[in-house]
């Protein structure tokens, strides 16, 4: 008999329907079950598994010949999401399953021994493509069943076994109401107000939130770099709707969104090892995953002791910065995910990382070339630089640190001015500038002087015009004065921009 | 290109002062031996120093030979990177003469950290060398072209020079040729001055500002002291927050009660008038 069920194969963020047709014969007794369809190792096995959670569920299907295939054929199909869906095709070539009900609804689960269903990655993107093919019900796992229902239209079933899945589905018994998850205690995010001494980093913090800026932050171990960095997400603004969605679908897609926690509210923040490898950082690998720029995208991406990273992982960051989005190919084919976040580098200002400079012992070349493989791929990638030096007793006597929440709130107010022009001031376009960057006639004149005196490249009168931007909107200024170019001038490395 | 021939008329005089004078002296186009003599008129001045110089050593020779300059006086250098590169560059902002002396032949492009300068230098200045054209750069030509330096100029200035400097040499060949030389004095805890410091025990004249140059050359200072606009308000707060120690912005921040985009504002308008300069760690230097 043939019989077929609606599975989802997950492909970067996308979930595209595969059907899967079953053919049971049980006069001929030899017992051989064959998946065909381009099926990955996991997926070859879940005959294994298929076969033992049906006896769990008290159904024998050893004896039977069966045949599963999964079209179309020439999409690779990995990981072990697809028990579930050939699990009740089985089901329904046996007649233990209504086959016209179970054409109804997509389904997507790993099955354990026991008959038990595993929660799989990428249930965001399945109930997705789902509801946009029209099966609003989605059998899954229940763990996934919070996570498939932040779909709007989406009507996940959420099952413990394929015993229950069954039952369900010939009506015997009640779908069980999708039940809230736990979220697992959430870190407070730590406030700004915690980072004492370094007011003119946390003013580049600032800025840099408002205005989408890359960042980059120099100083020896201890002064709190990554302190900083960490901060940053709490003075972003948070997630709106579409970004919420975007970011739960990608993490969820890698499987990393933890367990019950509902949509991504706050921006992400990633900071990969300096070990990282290309594949790790942008994406890809034999299987095609998400990497740690798309993983950021609507939130920050950490790079903590920049020059240590591999160079041609550095050179693969440029485009998914610039561009705002990564093609990732692959014998498996290619694809296209997002990449648009905010970038915060760290690194010390030599490669022996002492404290402070009399006692660095490091050579001018050696020096030199740690800063040069930092600044050589990503310079131009970023658009502020602050030095931040051990806090000095009389700074940290008259620092008054703001909290999170008070520097967000004037972010907040920067990032409406420049909702009401239609960029964010980190991308404005080059051609565009002037028309919306333009300084005043002060600024000018400031601005032409720093070009010749400080010898500036057109590239570095640009950021400095974006930054101005920033500053001025910061202050709710529409003109951009002197003050706020002469403060854009100053958030530069000497020694690399 | 244009060759000047060791007898010719065109053979900048000077260098017969030498014990070796070079045979030829190989000039990049589009400057001709005219345009040199002029370039080579006394007033002259040679300004050379470490290449690893501090960015306020960098700084003091680029105001030093931009306010000689003014005074009509030419700075010869050797295109490296640090103070020679400050001093040319110093020269030609306000429009002075300035020559370049390579270690290599006219038509190499070394040292690269200098290159846009060297482009400058072709059509503003001059660029000469002894050394006949695809001459490769080598630690031995060096020493010898410093003699050129210190030749051609009426006095020597060494700004931050270490220990076994090169500068020092140019500062040696210049007292062999009888020529003053000056030197600028740094703190003893400073590495980079020890140079300078020695030389200054053997005799050299201190140099601390531009009217002692002039004083070498026998110019009336008088005339070119008003180089300095005053330094008023909050400004010169900032200023003598700085003669103390370099210290960070936020230090001086926290000095000067000021908030942190405050001090930013302020340090930025006096690093563009060129009178606070900012190390490679950050931490911020006077250079007057």
């Amino acid at each position: 008999m043939l019989t077929h069920a609606r599975a989802y194969a997950v492909i970067g963020l996308d979930a595209i329907p595969i059907e899967v047709e079953t053919y049971v014969s049980e006069q001929d007794g030899a017992g051989a079950f064959t998946i065909v369809g381009l099926p990955d190792k996991a997926l070859q096995e879940a005959r294994a598994r298929i076969r033992s959670a049906a006896a769990a569920a008290g159904l024998l299907i050893h004896k039977a010949v069966i045949l599963a295939n999964l079209a179309p054929a020439e999409v690779r199909k990995e990981g072990a999401g697809f028990d579930l869906p050939i699990a009740l095709a089985v089901m329904a070539g046996f007649g233990w399953v209504n086959q016209d009900t179970l054409g109804e609804v997509a389904a997507v689960g790993e099955l354990a021994f026991d008959g038990r269903l595993r929660p799989v990655p990428g249930i965001l993107s399945i109930a997705e493509a789902a509801v946009r093919d029209g099966h609003s019900t989605l059998l899954c796992p229940e763990q996934c069943a919070h996570e498939a229902s932040l779909v709007p239209g989406c009507r996940p079933i959420g099952c413990a076994t394929l015993r229950e899945a069954v039952r369900i589905l010939n009506g015997e018994d009640l779908p069980r109401p999708v039940m809230e998850r736990q979220p697992r205690a959430v870190l407070p995010v730590p406030d700004l107000v915690d980072v004492r001494g370094q007011p003119s980093a946390r003013r580049a913090l600032e800025i840099c939130a408002a205005g989408d800026h890359n960042l980059l932050l120099v100083g020896p171990p201890g002064v709190g770099k990554t302190m900083l960095a960490k901060r940053l997400p709490g003075i972003l603004p948070p997630l709106d709707d579409e970004q919420a969605l975007l970011a739960t679908r990608i993490h969820s897609a890698a499987g990393v969104l933890p367990d019950g926690s509902g949509l991504l509210r706050s921006p992400p923040f990633r900071a990969p090892h300096h070990s990282a490898t290309t594949a790790a950082l942008v994406g890809g690998g034999s299987k095609i995953r998400p990497g740690e720029v798309t993983l950021a995208t609507c939130g920050v991406l950490f790079l903590d002791e920049l020059p240590e990273f591999r160079r041609d992982a550095l050179e693969a960051l440029r485009v998914p910065i610039e561009d705002g989005s990564v093609r990732i190919s692959r014998a498996s084919g290619s694809l296209v995910l997002p990449s648009r976040f905010a970038l915060i580098a760290a690194m010390n200002p030599c490669p022996c990382g002492s404290p402070d400079a009399a006692a660095c012992t490091c050579s001018r070349e050696r020096v030199q070339a740690y800063q040069r493989k930092a600044s050589g791929p990503l310079l131009d990638r970023i658009d502020v630089g602050v030095h931040l030096a051990r806090p000095a007793p009389e700074v940290l006597r008259n620092d008054r640190p703001e909290t999170t929440l008070q520097v967000r709130e004037r972010v907040l107010s920067a990032r409406a001015f420049q909702a009401a022009r239609g960029f964010v001031n980190g991308r404005i376009p080059v051609g565009r500038l002037d028309e919306l960057a333009a300084p005043d006639e002060q600024g000018q004149q400031m601005l032409d002087q720093a070009t010749t005196r400080l010898m500036l490249s057109p590239r570095g009168v640009h950021r400095i015009q974006r930054v101005a931007r920033t500053i001025a909107d910061l202050a709710g200024e529409i003109e951009i004065g002197s003050d706020s170019i002469a403060e854009a001038i100053s958030l530069r490395l000497g020694s690399l921009t | 290109m244009t060759v000047i021939e060791f007898g010719s008329r065109e053979y900048p005089e000077r260098l017969c002062d030498l014990a070796n004078p070079p045979d030829r002296l190989f000039v990049r186009a589009p400057v001709d031996a005219d345009r040199l003599r002029m370039l080579l008129v006394p007033p002259l001045v040679a300004i050379v120093g470490s290449r690893s110089a501090s960015v306020a050593g960098v700084a003091f020779a680029r105001r030093l030979a931009g306010e000689l300059a003014a005074s009509g006086v030419g700075v010869i250098s050797g295109l490296a990177r640090g103070i020679d590169a400050g001093a040319h560059e110093g020269a030609l902002e306000r429009g002075g003469r300035t020559v370049a002396v390579l270690g290599c032949g006219i038509d190499r492009d070394y040292p690269a950290a200098t290159m846009p300068l060297a482009r400058r230098i072709t059509t503003e200045g001059a660029v000469v060398s002894e050394y006949s054209p695809g001459t490769p750069p080598a630690p031995f030509r060096f020493p010898e072209r410093n003699r050129i330096v210190a030749a051609l100029a009426d006095v020597t200035i060494v700004i931050e020079a270490a220990a076994r400097s090169g500068a020092l040499i140019t500062a040696r060949l210049a007292l062999d040729l009888g020529r003053d030389v000056l030197a600028v004095p740094g703190a003893p805890w400073t590495t980079g001055s020890a140079g300078t410091n020695a030389l200054l025990k053997d005799g050299a004249l201190p140099l601390t500002d531009t009217a002692d140059v002039l004083v070498a050359l026998g110019i009336d200072p008088g005339a070119a002291r008003t180089d300095d606009p005053e330094i008023t308000g909050l400004a010169a707060k900032v200023l003598a927050a700085l003669r103390r120690e370099p210290v960070s912005a936020d230090v001086l921040a926290a000095r000067c009660g000021l908030t942190p985009a405050g001090a930013a504002t302020l340090i930025v308008q006096l690093e563009l008038d060129g009178i606070v300069v900012r190390e490679a760690d950050g931490r911020l230097v006077p250079t007057r």
